[in-house]
C-alpha cells in the first residue's frame, strides 16, 4: 500500500509540469481578448458566453450522392470588381483565388475535372450580394469566397445558411460576421478585433499614450471597426477623446482637424481606406499637427504611400499578414503571382489564394456534397493550424481566424513589420 | 540484480505508462477545449433531456403531463416521394382547406390530397421560397422567394422585384398581410406595400432606428409592426403614429449575455411573432419573450428550448412555437412542450418539462427532421416545414 | 383732281399691297410651317379660334354638351336613367314623352348607373371623383357619397342587394361597398383597367373585364384579363386569359348564364404598320366563356373580310338568350348576334377550329344578323324589361337611340337637349372616335387613345424601314403645350402630327381634308382634359414621401455632395408646369434599331396612367426607367441615391398632375425649390 501510494506521490510529481502546461491552456478569452478588457468581467460574469461551443449543423443533406457527368467543379467568387473604391483590392483578392484555381487544376482539379472560378461583383445595387449569392446557387457552386466589404459580406453570409452553401471570407474584418453563428462560414484574415486590441496595446502600453483622437470614415468599415478599439480603450482606463467622421471620397478635412485640435489628443487613431486616409494625413501634418498617429489595416496600402508621401512617415498600422517572412510558401506565391499578374500580392491576394486553397482541399477531401465540405471546412481538425502563405490559421469556435496579426511602422517611406504586442500576451 | 532490474523495469514501465497516460488525457482535455465542446454539449444536452424517462407514448399521460398545452402526433411526412418539388421545405401555410409549402425547387400546394407544384414557370419569381401569408381581406397568396416577392391571386402570379417596383431587394425573407398593407423583410430592408394606394415604404438605416438594412422577419399585432432586424435587434413600427423604437441586446456584446432578462437576448433576430400581448424573438442564440413590458430570455441550458439556435417563431394564442435545427419546441410560459425526432427510425419523442423536471414520451411517429423551419396550424391540424420534407400532425385529444 | 385722287389711290394700294404681300408671305410660310404642307387655307380662325382654351372665346366657340355614355332602365320601364358624361349629370328620360325630365348633378365625369330592384334607388360612379353617388329617386336627391378606389366605372349589386361591386378603373380594383354602413368592405385586385361588370344570372359569379393588357416580357404576345369574383367568398377566384386581345369594355351574361359575352379587340401590335393596307391590322369581336368548371373561353370576330367593326363598347343579351348586341362606337353600328348560331357552332368546333376562329374574319357571316346604323359614337346599351327596345346612347349626338328588337330598325331618337349644335370641336371628336379614315375601317384615333390616354401598346409604325423605330404610345391628354410631337420630335404641330403623314403611316387613305383636320386638331388641343390624379395626388399637397421626392426631383447635388451637371437635373428636362422643356435629349436609352437621334422630352403629367414607359415602351413600371434601362446616369443622376431615395421620387413623379389642379402658390414653391 505504501508502495503504491510512494508511486501515486512521484507520479504527482513527474506530472506536475504536465498539469503546468495544460494550465498554460487555460480557457482563452473569446477573440484573444487580453484578460485586461473582457467586457463586464469586473462587475459580472456573463450568464452565458456564446462562442464557448461550436454550433453543429444539425440539417441533412450529407447523404446527397454527387452530381454525374460534371465537366467543371464550380467554386464561386464575390468580390468588388467595379464600381467601388475596393475595386483594386477585389482584383488582386480575384487574382490570389485564381491562381489557386489554376495551380490546383495543375494539378489535376478534382479527380481529373478542372475547378472553375464563378466570378461575381459585389457593388450593385441595394444589397446586390444576395442576389449574387442566390445566383452562384444557381450555377452550381460547391462553396464561395468572397468578400471585403462589411455590408456585402454579412448580406451574403445571411444566404448561405438558406442556400446551404460553404462561405470562406478572406478579406472583410468585421468581427460580427463570424459572431452570427451561420455553421457555413469560415474566415481566414484577422479581424478588427484583433486590430483594435494590437493598436490599443501599442498605443496605451507600449507607447504610453492615453489620450486618442479617431478619425474614422463613415462607413460600415469605419463603424464596426472602432467599436472593438473604442471599447478596448474605455475598459484600458484611456476613453477616447474624440471620434470624429468623414465620408467616402471627401478630401477636405478641415473640420475634422479642427477638432482635433480642439481636443488636444495624444495620439490619432485613422480608421478608413488608403485613398481618403493618405490626404487625411497630409493635410494634419500640413495643419502642423505633429502627434503620432496610428491606422487601421487598410491604411497598410502603397496607395497611401503614394498619397501622404514624407507625412506617412511613422504611422503604424496593423496587417492581417506580413509578406516579408522569410517563409518558403510564401515567397513561393509572391513569386507566382507576379510571374502571372505583373504585380506584388496584397493582403487580399495572399488570404484568397489560402481561402481558395482552403476550398480546394476540402472539396478533395469531402467530395461533392456541401455538407461535406461544410463539415471539412468547421471541423476544427481538418484546417486547425493551417500553414497558409499568411501564416498560421487558427480558428475559434466561432470559426473566426485568431492567427498572429502583425503591425507596421513607415520608415524611409517603406513598411516595416514587425510583432503585435498580442503576441506575447496571448499563447497562440 | 536480475530480479531487481526486472522489478525496476517494472515500476519503469508502469511508472512511464502513468506518467503518458496522465498527459495523453491532460493533452486530449485540452484538445477538446476548442475541438468538442460542442458535441460534448450536444451529448449532455441530450442527457438532460432524455432523463427521466416516462411511461411510453400514451396520448393521456402526455395530455395530462402538457396540461393545458397542445399534444400533436400521429405525424405524416411528405418529401419529394410524394410529389413534394424538393425536400427542403423553407416555410409553410396553412389558406383554408389547402396547404402552401415554400420549398427549394418551387411552391406546393396540398389540396384534396394532391401535391401541385408551381414554379418560374407559372410566373413564380423564384423557385426558392421563404416565407408565405394569405391576405385574409383577399385571399391573395403574397409569397416571398430569393427572387422577389409573387402575388398569387386566383391562379395568376404577377413579381414584384426591386427592379420594377419599389421592393427594398428581391430575397425576401419575411412576408406578412396586415389588412391592406403587405409587409415585408428583405436582405436590403423591410418596408411595405399598400395596396390601396399602390405605394411603397421601405425602411433601412436612413429612416429608421437600425444600423444596417438587413431584415430578417416581421409581424403584425396590437397595432405595430415588428421587424427582426439581423444585428438590430427587434425593430417596432407603430402604425397609428409612423414612429419607430428598437430594442437590443442591452449588454452590447455579440460574444455573450450578461443577464438573460434584461432583454433581447442577441442583436441578430432571425422570427418574430406576436399574439396575445406577447411578443416572441427567435434568434440563433436563444429566444426571447416580450410582454411588453418584461423581457425574459430562454436558452437550451436553463429551460425546456431544445436549441439555441432558432430558424423561426409562431406565436398562437399564448402557445409560441419555436422551430429550431434540434426539433420543435412550444411553451406557453409555463410548460415546454418539445418534439424530436429519432435519427434512425421514423418515430420520436415527445418532452414534457415544468420547471427542472423533463419527462420524455415515446412517439411512434414524427416529423420528417428536426431541422425545422416552418410551422403553421389550422383547427387539429399542425403542418411543419423541415430541411426534409413537410410533415403534418394530429392534435391528441 | 382726278389724277391726283388716282396717284392716291394708287399709293394707297401700293402701301397695303406693300404690308399685305409680306404679311400674307409671313403668313404663309407660318402656316406651312406649322401643318407641313404649303396649300393649307390660310384661315386664321381655324387654328387661333378654335383652339382658344379656358377663355371667353373657348366659351363662345364651344358648347356645354352633354355626351351621354351609360345608361339604365326602371323596372317598370317607363324611365331611362342616362349618364351625361360631359353634363356631369344623372339624366332622367320619361319613356312615355321621350323628354329628359329631371337633371341631377353628380360628380366629376360621370360613368354608370344602376338601379336596385324596387327602383328606388341609383347608384352613379364618379369616374373623377372616387366615388359613387347614391340617388333616391322618388326625391332624385343624392342621399349619399361612397367612398371608393380610383376611377370608379362599372358596377353591379349583388343579388342581395347589400353590395355594390365597383370597378376602379385607374387603380385596377374592385371596391366592394357595405351598402348596410355605406363602407368599402374590401378591395380585390382586378385586371389592368379594369371597366365593365356584371353578375352571374344566379348571382353567385361577379365578371370584370379590363382594358388593358397584362404584364408579360417585352414585345411578348398579349393578353387581358377576365376577373371572376365568388360573390359568396367576396374574392377572386379565377383570372381568365384572353389571349392576344385587349380593351375588354364590357361582358353580360346569358339569361340562363349558359354564356358570357364581352367586346373586345385584337391588335396586331407585333406586325409593323405596313399591313394596315392589307387590312387585319386591328380586329374586333367577342369574347365568350363557358362559365363554370372547365369551360372554354374563345374569341369570335364580328368583322367582314375588307370591313372591321371598331371599337366595340357594350354588349346586352335579350331575355329569350336569343341575341346579343353590340355597340360599335367607332363605326356607329349596333351589330345583332344571333347567340343560338354562335351556340351551335361551339358545339361543333373543335378547340383548335375555336381557336382559328378566333382570327377569321368570314365566319362573322355565320353569326352576325345585322348591322344597325346609329347616330355618332354609340356607346352604352340597355334592354327594356320586356326585351323588346333597346336604349342606346349617342354619346356624340347627346340622343339616346331606341331600337326594336324584333325589327331590328331605328324607332326613334331620343333627344337629351343638348346644344343642338355641332362646333369645330365637337366634329373633331367624332372624327378622333369614328374609324371611317382608316383604310376598311380598321381604326380610329380612339382605338390606340382610348379616353385619349394610352392603350398601353407598342407598334411598329413601319415608316422608313420594318422593325425599325418601335414606338409606345402616348397619351393625348392636354397636349396643347407640349409640342413638339411624335417621340423623336418631328412633328411641331398636331397639324403635321395628324396631316398628311399621318395618312400615310397610320391611315393609308385618303388625309383629312383641311376641315376635318382643323376639326380634329382643335378638339385634341380643347377637347382632352387630363383626369385629376386622385390616388397619388388628390389635394395637391403632398405626403411626406412625396415632398421627400420632390427634393430629389429639384436637387442639384448628389448625395455626395457633388453638383449634377445642370443638364442632367431632373427638372432642367422636366420643368413645371408641364414638365417638359420641350427639347429634344438623348438620355442613352436608343435600342439598336432606332435611328440615331435625340428624344422628345416628354411631359410628366399624370404618368400614374401612363406605362409601359421610354420611348419604346420597354420599361414596364417607372422603376425600370432607371433600374434596368438609365444604369449610367445619363437620363438624370440616380445611381447615387438608396432604394427609398428612389422610392421617394417615383411616388412624386406619380404624384405629378395637371396645373390647374394645383394650389394656387404651387409655382412660387417650385419657384423657390429651383432657386
Amino acid at each position: 500500500m505504501k508502495t503504491i501510494l510512494k508511486w501515486l506521490m512521484f507520479s504527482f510529481l513527474l506530472l506536475f509540469p504536465v498539469f503546468q502546461l495544460t494550465g498554460q491552456e487555460k480557457k482563452k478569452n473569446y477573440g484573444n481578448t487580453p484578460d485586461e478588457i473582457v467586457p463586464y468581467k469586473r462587475f459580472q460574469k456573463a450568464y452565458l458566453n456564446f462562442f464557448d461551443t461550436i454550433q453543429p449543423f444539425t440539417g441533412p443533406g450529407r447523404e446527397k450522392a454527387p452530381p454525374a457527368n460534371l465537366s467543371e467543379v464550380r467554386i464561386g467568387f464575390l468580390g468588388p470588381l467595379a464600381g467601388s473604391v475596393m475595386v483594386p483590392q477585389g482584383k488582386q483578392m480575384l487574382n490570389g483565388a485564381a491562381l489557386a484555381i489554376e495551380e490546383a487544376n495543375k494539378g489535376g482539379g478534382y479527380h481529373g475535372i478542372p475547378f472553375k472560378l464563378m466570378v461575381h461583383n459585389d457593388v450593385g445595387l441595394w444589397g446586390a450580394a444576395a442576389n449574387k449569392v442566390v445566383e452562384m446557387n444557381d450555377e452550381g457552386v460547391w462553396a464561395f469566397l468572397g468578400t471585403i466589404d462589411g455590408t456585402n459580406s454579412h448580406v451574403a453570409l445571411r444566404m448561405t445558411l438558406k442556400l446551404e452553401i460553404p462561405m470562406i471570407n478572406t478579406g472583410d474584418p468585421d468581427p460580427t460576421l463570424t459572431e452570427t453563428r451561420i455553421p457555413w462560414l469560415i474566415r481566414v484574415i484577422s479581424d478588427d478585433r484583433q486590430s483594435s486590441y494590437a493598436l490599443a496595446e501599442y498605443i496605451y502600453h507600449i507607447k504610453g499614450l492615453s489620450r486618442a483622437a479617431v478619425v474614422r470614415v463613415d462607413n460600415r468599415y469605419g463603424r464596426v471597426g472602432i467599436t472593438e478599439f473604442r471599447e478596448a480603450s474605455l475598459r484600458m482606463g484611456h476613453p477616447l477623446v474624440l471620434e470624429v467622421r468623414y465620408a467616402e471620397g471627401d478630401t477636405v478635412f478641415t473640420k475634422q482637424i479642427q477638432r482635433i485640435t480642439d481636443a488636444s489628443p495624444d495620439a490619432i487613431v485613422l480608421w478608413g481606406n488608403a485613398k481618403e486616409a493618405g490626404v487625411l494625413i497630409k493635410q494634419i501634418r500640413a495643419a502642423g499637427i505633429k502627434l503620432p498617429i496610428f491606422g487601421s489595416d487598410r491604411l497598410m496600402s502603397p496607395e497611401l504611400l503614394k498619397i501622404a508621401g514624407k507625412d506617412a512617415e511613422g504611422l503604424v498600422t496593423t496587417c492581417q499578414y506580413n509578406p516579408k517572412l522569410d517563409d518558403p510558401k510564401l515567397k513561393a506565391f509572391q513569386k507566382h503571382y507576379y510571374d502571372r499578374f505583373g504585380i506584388e500580392p496584397d493582403v487580399f491576394a495572399a488570404h484568397a489564394y489560402d481561402g481558395m486553397n482552403i476550398i480546394i482541399a476540402a472539396i478533395r477531401k469531402a467530395g461533392l456534397n456541401r455538407y461535406r465540405i461544410r463539415d471539412a471546412l468547421t471541423d476544427m481538425k481538418t484546417f486547425q493550424g493551417y500553414h497558409g502563405v499568411t501564416g498560421k490559421i487558427i480558428f475559434d469556435p466561432s470559426w473566426n481566424d485568431i492567427g498572429s496579426i502583425w503591425m507596421t511602422e513607415v520608415r524611409d517611406g517603406k513598411y516595416i513589420f514587425f510583432h503585435s504586442p498580442l503576441d506575447t500576451l496571448v499563447v497562440k | 540484480m536480475r530480479f531487481l532490474n526486472r522489478k525496476l523495469t517494472k515500476r519503469i514501465t508502469v511508472l512511464l505508462f502513468t506518467i503518458l497516460s496522465f498527459a495523453f488525457s491532460g493533452f486530449s482535455l485540452h484538445e477538446q477545449d476548442i475541438h468538442l465542446q460542442g458535441d460534448r454539449n450536444d451529448n449532455q444536452q441530450a442527457q438532460r433531456k432524455n432523463l427521466p424517462e416516462g411511461s411510453g407514448f400514451s396520448s393521456t399521460n402526455v395530455k395530462q403531463d402538457a396540461g393545458e398545452m397542445p399534444v400533436y402526433g400521429h405525424w405524416k411526412s411528405f418529401t419529394k416521394k410524394d410529389g413534394l418539388p424538393a425536400d427542403k421545405a423553407f416555410c409553410v401555410r396553412i389558406d383554408g382547406d389547402r396547404v402552401l409549402v415554400g420549398t427549394s425547387a418551387g411552391l406546393a400546394v396540398y389540396e384534396d390530397g394532391k401535391w401541385h407544384t408551381y414554379t418560374t414557370e407559372d410566373g413564380l419569381a423564384y423557385n426558392s421560397i421563404l416565407s408565405i401569408d394569405v391576405s385574409e381581406l383577399t385571399g391573395d397568396v403574397w409569397i416571398g422567394t430569393m427572387g422577389g416577392l409573387t402575388r398569387w391571386s386566383a391562379g395568376s402570379f404577377y413579381t414584384f422585384t426591386q427592379f420594377n417596383s419599389g421592393l427594398a431587394n428581391d430575397v425576401i425573407y419575411s412576408v406578412i398581410c396586415d389588412g391592406k398593407d403587405v409587409w415585408v423583410a428583405t436582405a436590403g430592408g423591410a418596408g411595405h406595400y399598400d395596396t390601396y394606394a399602390d405605394q411603397w415604404e421601405i425602411y433601412m438605416q436612413n429612416n429608421a432606428p437600425m444600423h444596417e438594412p438587413w431584415t430578417y422577419g416581421v409581424c403584425a399585432g396590437g397595432g405595430k409592426i415588428f421587424i427582426a432586424a439581423w444585428g438590430g435587434g427587434v425593430i417596432e413600427y407603430n402604425t397609428s403614429t409612423k414612429k419607430f423604437r428598437d430594442y437590443v441586446d442591452p449588454d452590447g456584446q455579440m460574444e455573450l449575455d450578461v443577464f438573460p432578462d434584461d432583454g433581447l437576448v442577441h442583436d441578430i433576430t432571425t422570427g418574430v411573432s406576436w399574439a396575445d400581448g406577447v411578443l416572441w424573438v427567435g434568434t440563433y442564440f436563444g429566444l426571447s419573450w416580450y410582454d411588453g413590458a418584461h423581457w425574459k430570455g430562454y436558452f437550451d441550458k436553463d429551460s425546456g428550448l431544445l436549441s439555441n439556435f432558432i430558424n423561426f417563431v409562431k406565436a398562437d394564442g399564448q402557445v409560441g412555437w419555436i422551430c429550431t435545427d434540434k426539433g420543435l419546441s412550444s411553451f406557453d410560459g409555463k410548460t415546454w412542450v418539445n418534439y424530436q425526432k429519432n435519427e434512425n427510425h421514423d418515430g420520436g419523442k415527445v418532452l414534457v418539462t415544468h420547471g427542472k423536471d423533463t419527462k420524455t414520451y415515446p412517439s411512434p411517429t414524427s416529423f420528417a427532421n428536426n431541422f425545422i423551419l416552418g410551422v403553421d396550424f389550422q383547427g387539429d391540424e399542425i403542418w411543419v416545414a423541415t430541411s426534409k420534407g413537410v410533415s403534418r400532425g394530429e392534435r391528441i385529444k | 383732281m382726278r389724277k391726283k385722287r388716282l396717284v392716291y389711290l394708287g399709293a394707297i394700294f401700293v402701301v397695303i399691297g406693300l404690308i399685305i404681300i409680306p404679311a400674307h408671305n409671313l403668313a404663309r410660310k407660318h402656316v406651312n410651317y406649322m401643318t407641313a404642307v404649303d396649300d393649307h387655307p390660310l384661315d386664321c380662325i381655324s387654328c387661333h379660334l378654335y383652339t382658344q382654351r379656358d377663355n371667353f372665346l373657348a366659351k363662345i366657340v364651344n358648347a356645354p354638351y352633354l355626351s351621354p355614355f351609360n345608361l339604365a332602365v326602371s323596372p317598370d320601364g317607363s324611365k331611362l336613367y342616362v349618364v351625361a358624361q360631359e353634363g356631369n349629370a344623372l339624366l332622367v328620360v320619361d319613356n312615355q314623352s321621350d323628354q329628359v325630365t329631371d337633371k341631377i348633378p353628380v360628380g366629376l365625369q360621370p360613368h354608370s348607373v344602376v338601379i336596385n330592384r324596387d327602383g328606388n334607388t341609383a347608384f352613379v360612379s364618379n369616374e373623377w371623383a372616387d366615388n359613387v353617388y347614391e340617388i333616391d329617386l322618388p326625391s332624385l336627391k343624392v342621399t349619399d357619397t361612397l367612398i371608393t378606389g380610383n376611377g370608379p366605372a362599372g358596377m353591379v349589386l349583388s343579388k342581395d342587394e347589400k353590395f355594390l361591386y365597383v370597378v376602379d378603373s385607374y387603380s385596377n380594383e374592385v371596391s366592394i361597398i357595405d351598402l348596410n354602413t355605406k363602407t368599402e368592405k374590401k378591395r380585390l385586385v382586378a385586371g389592368n383597367n379594369p371597366v365593365g361588370a356584371a353578375l352571374s344570372p344566379s348571382g353567385d359569379l361577379v365578371y370584370v373585364t379590363s382594358r388593358r393588357i397584362l404584364p408579360r416580357p417585352y414585345r411578348a404576345p398579349i393578353s387581358t384579363e377576365m376577373t371572376v369574383i365568388d360573390a359568396a367568398k367576396q374574392r377572386v377566384i379565377e383570372r381568365k386569359k384572353f389571349r392576344d386581345a385587349y380593351i375588354m369594355e364590357n361582358v353580360t351574361f346569358s339569361p340562363t348564364g349558359d354564356l358570357a359575352v364581352a367586346t373586345l379587340i385584337r391588335p396586331k401590335n407585333l406586325m409593323p404598320s405596313i399591313q394596315v393596307e392589307q387590312g387585319w391590322m386591328m380586329t374586333y369581336g367577342m369574347g365568350i366563356i363557358e362559365p363554370g368548371k372547365n369551360g372554354r373561353i374563345f374569341q369570335l370576330l364580328t368583322d367582314e373580310p375588307n370591313a372591321y367593326y371598331s371599337d366595340p363598347f357594350d354588349v346586352v343579351v335579350t331575355p329569350d338568350g336569343k341575341k346579343a348586341f353590340i355597340s360599335n362606337s367607332g363605326v356607329d353600328v349596333i351589330t345583332v348576334i344571333d347567340l343560338n348560331k354562335v351556340r351551335k357552332l361551339l358545339a361543333t368546333s373543335t378547340p383548335e377550329m375555336l381557336k382559328t376562329y378566333s382570327d377569321h374574319l368570314g365566319i362573322s357571316s355565320r353569326y352576325v344578323l345585322k348591322r344597325i346604323r346609329t347616330g355618332a359614337n354609340p356607346k352604352g346599351m340597355v334592354l327594356s324589361p320586356d326585351g323588346k327596345h333597346l336604349y342606346v346612347t349617342e354619346r356624340l349626338e347627346d340622343k339616346v337611340a331606341v331600337i326594336n328588337t324584333e325589327t331590328l330598325e331605328i324607332e326613334k331618337q331620343i333627344d337629351l337637349g343638348g346644344p343642338g349644335r355641332v362646333t369645330v370641336a365637337r366634329k373633331g371628336r367624332r372624327l378622333f372616335n369614328n374609324s371611317g379614315h382608316t383604310f376598311q375601317n380598321q381604326y380610329g384615333c380612339y382605338t390606340c387613345h382610348p379616353d385619349a390616354n394610352e392603350d398601353g401598346v407598342v407598334y411598329n409604325m413601319a415608316g422608313v424601314g420594318m422593325g425599325r423605330n418601335l414606338t409606345n404610345t402616348l397619351s393625348l391628354f392636354d397636349i396643347g403645350d407640349t409640342h413638339p410631337y411624335k417621340w423623336n420630335g418631328h412633328n411641331q404641330s398636331v397639324y403635321k402630327q395628324d396631316g398628311m403623314r399621318f395618312s400615310t403611316f397610320l391611315t393609308r387613305t385618303e388625309p383629312f381634308d383641311y376641315d376635318q383636320l382643323d376639326a380634329l386638331v382643335a378638339y385634341i388641343i380643347t377637347g382632352i382634359k387630363n383626369p385629376p390624379n386622385l390616388r397619388y395626388n388628390p389635394t395637391g399637397e403632398l405626403t411626406e414621401i412625396q415632398k421627400r421626392g420632390e427634393k430629389i426631383f429639384f436637387r442639384t447635388h448628389t448625395n455626395f455632395g457633388k453638383e449634377i451637371p445642370i443638364n442632367n437635373r431632373c427638372y432642367i428636362c422636366h420643368p413645371p408646369p408641364h414638365f417638359t422643356n420641350r427639347k429634344l435629349e438623348n438620355v442613352g436609352t436608343l435600342a439598336e434599331t432606332d435611328d440615331s437621334i435625340p428624344f422628345d422630352t416628354p411631359d410628366l403629367i399624370d404618368l400614374f396612367a401612363g406605362g409601359p414607359y421610354l420611348h419604346d415602351g420597354r420599361a414596364a413600371t417607372l422603376e425600370e426607367i432607371w433600374t434596368k434601362y438609365g444604369t449610367e446616369d445619363r437620363h438624370g443622376v440616380i445611381n447615387d441615391l438608396t432604394k427609398n431615395q428612389l422610392n421617394d421620387l417615383i411616388e412624386y413623379l406619380k404624384s405629378i398632375r395637371d396645373s390647374r389642379y394645383y394650389p394656387k402658390d404651387y409655382h412660387k414653391i417650385l419657384k423657390e425649390l429651383n432657386k
